[in-house]
């Protein structure tokens, strides 16, 4: 599997790595903020099997960044991982494109659940589409 | 006669070098204004029976251009003899005394060279066969031999890829006699570890002739022999130490060794075993600590205190005048000690985490009060704290694995020949007995459930005695036991 993390603090995407590696069998590809990402998406044809995205970045906070992606991928699975805990910015982050939402500060075990949830529900909506 | 009505031939004037390796030519401009012709030098140097080689011949013959050389000019040269060489090897490595040293380190002063396997150690120039040479004439100039032993590799040695290095292939002593080089694998000290020979530190195995004084450091990665006494030393065996004439340890020596001990005798004295410790005539006031048996079966076992995970082979236990005497058996000290350790850690940790989770709980529960800074914090140290549960709990459970192996060796016991004297305590995993009067041999002491209840017996002759035993707490279990609930 690949993932991407999207965070502009190299610390936060080191701990969502540690987080999530036990998991087995996952490529990690990092991006410092939004204009990385879409450059680090166009350079990966193959795609990812889930993107993590963090809402406050410079030069392109995740928010714009969900939309961009959205406008030519409706597939890919993406994950707000961010500090924004208000109900307005989930709705957002929900009518933008994002498949779930984890709130910082999470503990290990909520992360791990919310990818694994996220995951499931994308291989059955691929498997209801076939 | 005036130069003017000179042959031109007179011009040329050719010098040869006394070593015969050169040939000077220059032209007598008196004489020859315009030059001499190649040609006209060509002969001379044919009359003179120089050599010239063909190439250079031909090109005097034919080229026309005058020579004019007012001052000498090398035209020919030798090619000068190359020597034999034996080759040298020079070594990169010194001994520690040969680096400044403190008056304080009498005992560090060694002049024993050793090396670890891999380390590169000299430096290797190969012996170079001579060739003779040719002076300008053309004949042969011989070459000379040069006196010496040719530089040679011996055992336990060889080359680096860049065939200069030399590495050292097993761990050893280095020797350089003749200009040759090699490694004994063992070191001999013909007499006394002492200040003649410092401290020692050797990767391979050591055969001290003598004994091993007070104070002084023995360290091998192999096997340590030695032929007279280990005084109060600290001695480290990687394998087995042999204590041919025994062990005096004056209460603050201590031997160690990764497999067996062995001895004539052994007193006063710390030792730890990763097998076996074995006497010949006593152990007589030491703290043995050892994974394998105790074994002294024509001799003693009194007073001090003796671990044997293995359990006890002996003739007797204890003396005649009650001086405390301590045997535990099915017990391994070092696990227990390690695992005393490693709780202290898991306890650190686990005061860790709980500061680390109730200094975030507070902030966790007003979440909205908290700027972005803060919540990302809040994720490093709660991922933190995971993080150290789930190492601590492994760390945990390996250790109660460690313990749950240990019980396997709960059926060790302790054979006496002749006899148990009374007031020996006696120590298995969770059970102690001190007996109370003399026991006669030959007799088998060991734990034994009857009716559910386990006991400390002694078996001789078929028959068994219970030995008035009681729970022996295990402060250590007790506490991995309490550690593992808490998980």
């Amino acid at each position: 599997m690949k993932f991407l993390l999207v965070d502009d603090s190299r610390t936060m995407r080191n701990i969502q790595k540690k987080i999530l590696e036990p998991m087995g069998g996952v490529e990690f590809s990092e991006a410092g903020d939004g204009l990385e990402a879409l450059t680090a998406i166009a350079s990966n044809p193959s795609g990812f099997d889930l993107i993590f995205v963090d809402w406050n970045m410079p030069n392109m906070d995740g928010i714009t960044l969900v939309r961009k992606i959205r406008e030519t991928d409706k597939r890919t699975p993406l994950v707000m991982v961010t500090t924004e805990a208000e109900k307005l910015r989930v709705i957002d982050a929900i009518k933008a494109g994002v498949n779930n939402y984890v709130i910082k500060p999470f503990t290990p075990q909520v992360l791990t659940e919310k990818t694994q949830q996220t995951l499931a529900k994308a291989r059955g909506a691929v498997a209801a589409a076939a | 006669m005036s130069t003017t009505n000179l042959p031109m031939a007179d011009a040329i004037r050719i010098v040869v070098s006394e070593d015969r390796l050169s040939a000077s030519l220059s032209v007598d401009a008196a004489i020859a204004p315009d030059g001499v012709t190649p040609a006209m030098v060509a002969a001379h140097l044919r009359a003179m029976g120089l050599r010239l080689d063909k190439e250079r011949l031909s090109e005097f013959a034919s080229s026309t251009l005058p020579i004019k050389l007012s001052k000498p000019q090398v035209i020919i040269q030798g090619r000068p003899p190359v020597s034999d060489s034996p080759g040298s090897i020079e070594l990169l490595v010194t001994p520690p005394a040969a680096e400044g040293q403190t008056a304080d380190s009498h005992y560090q002063r060694t002049a024993i060279l050793s090396a670890v396997a891999g380390a590169a150690i000299a430096r290797y120039t190969p012996p170079r066969y001579g060739l003779d040479g040719v002076d300008v004439f053309g004949r042969p100039l011989p070459h000379q031999s040069q006196a010496g032993q040719q530089a040679m590799l011996g055992p336990n040695t060889r080359l680096a890829e860049n065939g200069q290095t030399v590495l050292a292939t097993a761990g050893g002593v280095i020797r350089l006699q003749d200009n040759r080089l090699w490694i004994e694998t063992k070191l001999e000290i013909p007499g006394n570890v002492d200040f003649s020979t410092g401290n020692i530190d050797f990767a391979g195995d050591i055969h001290v002739h003598g004994n091993i004084v007070d104070l002084f450091k023995v360290t091998s990665g192999g096997n340590i022999e030695v032929d007279g006494i280990i005084e109060a030393a600290n001695v480290r065996a990687g394998q087995d130490l042999i204590a041919t004439g025994g062990i005096v340890g004056k209460d603050k020596g201590g031997c160690i060794a990764d497999h067996d001990i062995s001895g004539k005798y052994m007193t006063n004295a710390h030792l730890e075993a990763g097998n076996d410790v074995i006497a010949e005539v006593e152990i007589s006031n030491c703290r043995v600590i050892c994974s394998g048996q105790v074994r002294v079966e024509r001799g003693t076992v009194q007073a001090g205190h003796v671990t044997a995970a293995g359990g006890i082979i002996c003739q007797t236990i204890g003396t005649a005048s009650n001086v405390p005497t301590v045997v535990e058996v099915g017990i391994d000290e070092h696990l227990r000690q390690y695992c005393a350790e490693k709780l202290k850690q898991i306890d650190r940790q686990r005061r860790q985490v709980l500061q680390v989770r109730q200094t975030i709980e507070p902030l966790l529960r007003n979440q909205k009060k908290l700027n972005p800074q803060q919540k990302e914090r809040a994720t490093e140290l709660l991922y933190d704290a995971s993080e150290l549960e789930t190492k601590t709990n492994q760390t945990l459970q390996d250790l109660k694995r460690s313990y749950d192996t240990m019980k396997t060796k709960a059926h060790a016991d302790i054979r006496v020949s002749e006899m148990v004297h009374g007031g020996v305590t006696l120590r298995f995993q969770g059970m102690e007995a001190v007996v109370q009067s003399n026991l006669r041999g030959p007799l088998r002491i060991a734990r034994r459930q009857t009716c559910g209840n386990w006991q400390i017996v002694a078996i001789s002759n078929g028959s068994v005695l219970p030995l008035p035993s009681h729970v022996c707490a295990d402060k250590v279990m007790d506490e991995l036991n309490r550690a593992l609930a808490a998980t």
